[in-house]
């Protein structure tokens, strides 16, 4: 039977889901308002899933950041009409403040997305979930997950090696892509050892010799189908939001008016997402168990 | 019955003229605990590789002869019923797994072979029972030590429940706290559940009184085919023994233990002529000098605590402790790699700050664990030529001179990544060598090397530091601390806690004395090998 988490209460397959819906809607989405009614229903998801404060000890850098954005965002971006104030030569625009707030709230967003995907998924449910559908193509993709993590670790150990044979990756740009190549080309060459040593151990513990059974069945409980039926109706009610034109938002010259913006299938497009915090809830804290 | 019978078997690895393994006639019984030894590169690998079908379902190649598995021949047997019968564990237990939850990586083999989730839970309770992992079954692989990673691959193997395993050194990469508990369970798979056990080993002190059948390798082929009742009549003919079984038989003995157990009862109430005289090696000048050193990787969470000691001109150090003690890290500030820490480092006298980096990489040289790690050149000579030319030195004649020194002259053309395990630590020692330096920092370097490559990499640390050099060795061979370092540190979480000359250090230490401190415990003091010879000699007199 599918394990239910410690974390959360869903199957990975309906976590991917969730988190999918969320990227793509953060990606496209253009109007500042339903991107942060939609991010307040992913902080609120975490909340319930008590993982809020992990998910922003992922991010509080990022917060550094996005102010950063702002700050420098409004400094070189002149463009706009509509001057707030006016000090010796430097302007800022209403303009350029609102799109650096849109730009860093989009960015926050993103990244809480990911954060929470990478705290709510198992990777080791991924695998099982892609070996069952994809077959052998799990092989490559485990390859891919497991040594990228680990490239990142040898890249330094390498750098490590190569700074005590004396390249101390100094001197101009040229001379630091030469040093760096050194490294890259040692890593490719490793990894490409260490795939067929995994490959090896894999096919030696009989991957890809028969169907295989999971240990962690996928497994999809009431409220996983309750779910993916939200998240298929929240994804067909987006695609007829973005049909009928409503994701125009202008920012330059002039910026919209948010209440010109903001239309009714708009705010009920995007107060829809706290449906998913709601089952959310229920799934955690419901009376209807697996049947 | 016999479980394996492999008849005038030779194979060629694809694009090879020459075979890894050359007629080779082998059986072995149900039940059997059988070794196979020899020096690396001879093709002990290969051969587990063909009874288990990777070789040459996996890697291809050309093969001659006759497998039979349970009398059948191995080209009838479906992959996966091979799989489930022959069980494979490799070297490393880092590059096999896939799953990062050990629960889940234990039932891999079980999910690819399409088990009943029921059989699936059962025989995962099972074998956590078995090795003792049920207390740690939800945890991440991240967060154990090597050992137990190493025993959730054997479990994931026996989940399977094959009747014969195959186990292709698996201690080499282990500290000998986690090599014990891996050989431990792998004797009670044979001994217990009566599995065929075949066990390829550099390290045979602990497995060599379980075995039925030792398979002695050379050039691929087999040279010996010994079972334990002939065992006597071929222990001039092989090298590879029990430290404490070496001793006796340099010594001259007919009798031959194989155990410190029996070497002891032996020894016990005979008269020794034995003339106790050291000579206590004294060190002048101080090279390298460490005080109060402290460093954390995380605010409060010390990796390296107060550590202070120094380190002489022509004195080897060694360094032991458990995998985590802090005793890389301290190395790598040492080496210049680490900058942020508190404390001081100083080099004849000069702070290791002030040092720009073509000054540190003269002083010097750090060998680190993972050879692969320094290959990127095109040819071995490119790639010992590489660090003198990162520090404006290249000479023609010092490398081809340094290539020499390590065998390797022959081979200068090739490609690193070509050479076998030995070779490739030999390269990674020259490139480190080349520069010269007056420290030699080497992290582990007789790991998964046989005796032959240990015995060279370790007259090669005595000759440096007959040079006026200094070596620092990293390492948790304790019998190699005592033939070849002077001093002793043994490090444990972060700290220093015990710091001296090597007899005085390993006589006292419970866990880290070599084999002949333990043979010749509370009678004499040795901590070496040639010594103990000596000491045998004189008792046979």
């Amino acid at each position: 039977m599918m394990q239910r988490k410690d974390k959360g209460g869903f199957n990975t397959f309906t976590y991917i889901l969730i988190i999918l819906l969320y990227l793509i809607v953060f990606i496209v989405l253009n109007n500042l308002l339903y991107d942060l009614i939609i991010m307040f229903s992913l902080i609120l998801f975490a909340k319930i899933n008590k993982i809020l404060k992990e998910t922003f000890g992922y991010i509080k850098f990022s917060l550094y950041l996005s102010i950063l954005i702002i700050v420098l965002n409004l400094i070189l971006n002149r463009n706009g009409n509509t001057i707030l104030f006016k000090i010796n030569g430097f302007y800022l625009t209403l303009e350029s403040l609102i799109y650096s707030i849109f730009m860093s709230v989009r960015l926050i967003a993103i990244l809480i997305v990911f954060a929470v995907g990478n705290i709510l998924i198992d990777p080791d449910d991924v695998f099982s979930f892609i070996s069952k559908i994809f077959g052998k193509t799990a092989l490559v993709m485990s390859l891919v997950f497991r040594l990228s993590f680990k490239m990142i670790r040898q890249f330094n150990e390498i750098k490590e090696i190569e700074f005590i044979r004396g390249n101390t990756f100094e001197g101009n740009f040229l001379k630091r892509i030469k040093s760096y190549s050194q490294v890259i080309n040692i890593l490719f060459l490793s990894s490409l050892e260490d795939s067929i040593d995994l490959a090896e151990a894999m096919y030696s513990k009989g991957f890809g010799v028969s169907k295989r059974s999971n240990y962690n069945e996928v497994y999809l409980n009431f409220y996983d189908k309750v779910l993916i039926f939200l998240v298929i109706i929240l994804f067909l009610n987006f695609i007829t939001y973005l049909g009928l034109g409503y994701n125009k938002f202008s920012f330059f010259p002039t910026v919209d008016s948010f209440i010109k913006r903001t239309s009714f299938l708009g705010m009920f497009f995007s107060l829809s997402f706290f449906l998913i915090t709601f089952v959310n809830w229920w799934c955690l804290n419901g009376s209807y168990k697996d049947k | 019955m016999e479980v394996i019978k492999i008849s005038n078997l030779t194979y060629y690895y694809p694009y090879s003229k020459k075979p890894a393994i050359e007629n080779i006639n082998l059986t072995i019984n149900e039940g059997e605990f059988v070794l196979i030894l020899g020096p690396s590169g001879c093709g002990k690998s290969t051969l587990l590789r063909v009874i288990n079908g990777l070789i040459p379902n996996f890697y291809g190649g050309k093969i001659k002869g006759e497998v039979l598995i349970f009398n059948q021949n191995i080209k009838n047997i479906s992959k996966k019923d091979l799989l489930r019968r022959v069980g494979f564990i490799f070297q490393d237990p880092e590059k096999q797994s896939v799953y990062n939850k050990i629960e889940r990586e234990i039932a891999f083999g079980m999910e690819n072979l399409g088990f009943e989730l029921e059989d699936m839970r059962r025989n995962v309770a099972e074998v956590c029972a078995l090795f003792n992992l049920s207390s740690i079954k939800y945890k991440s692989l991240d967060n154990v030590s090597g050992g137990e990673k190493q025993k959730v691959e054997i479990a994931s193997v026996m989940a399977m429940d094959p009747d014969i395993i195959l186990f292709d050194e698996p201690t080499s990469q282990l500290d000998p706290i986690s090599s014990e508990e891996v050989i431990n369970s792998i004797i009670k798979l044979n001994k217990e559940l009566g599995k065929t056990v075949v066990l390829v080993e550099q390290r045979v002190d602990r497995c060599f009184d379980v075995f039925d059948k030792i398979i002695v390798m050379d050039k691929g082929k087999i040279a010996y085919h010994i079972r334990k009742d002939e065992l006597y009549e071929y222990l001039d003919k092989i090298d590879f023994l029990p430290k404490v079984s070496i001793v006796f038989k340099k010594a001259g003995y007919d009798f031959i233990p194989l155990n410190v157990k029996d070497g002891r009862k032996f020894i016990a109430n005979k008269e020794c002529k034995f003339n106790e005289q050291k000579n206590i090696k004294k060190f002048n000048k101080k090279i390298l000098e460490v005080e109060n050193l402290n460093f954390e990787y995380k605010v409060g969470d010390y990796t390296l605590k107060d550590i202070s000691f120094s380190l002489h001109q022509g004195e080897v150090l060694a360094v032991m402790g458990q995998n985590g003690a802090g005793k890389t890290t301290l190395f790598k500030i040492i080496a210049g790699i680490i900058k942020n820490f508190k404390g001081k480092v100083l080099i004849n006298g000069k702070n290791i700050k002030d040092f720009n980096d073509k000054e540190r990489v003269r002083k010097i040289g750090y060998l680190s664990q993972n050879p692969n790690l320094y290959f990127g050149r095109d040819t071995v000579f490119d790639e010992v030529a590489y660090s003198l030319k990162n520090i404006g030195q290249y000479n023609e004649d010092v490398v081809k001179e340094t290539l020499r020194k390590f065998d390797l002259y022959d081979l200068m053309d090739k490609n690193p990544r070509d050479l076998s395990g030995g070779q490739k630590q030999r390269l990674a020692i020259a490139c480190t060598v080349v520069s010269d330096p007056d420290i030699l920092i080497l992290d582990e370097p007789t790991r998964g090397v046989d005796i032959y490559h240990k015995e060279e990499v370790g007259n090669f640390i005595k000759e440096y530091a007959n040079k006026g050099k200094s070596v620092i060795v990293i390492t948790h061979d304790s019998d190699f601390v005592g033939d070849y370092c002077d001093t002793v540190i043994l490090m444990f979480q972060g700290e220093i806690i015990a710091l001296g000359s090597v007899e005085h250090v390993l006589v006292n230490s419970l866990y880290y004395s070599p084999q002949v401190t333990k043979l010749f415990k509370n009678i004499y003091k040795v901590v070496n090998t040639k010594e103990a010879i000596e000491i045998l000699k004189s008792l046979k007199e």
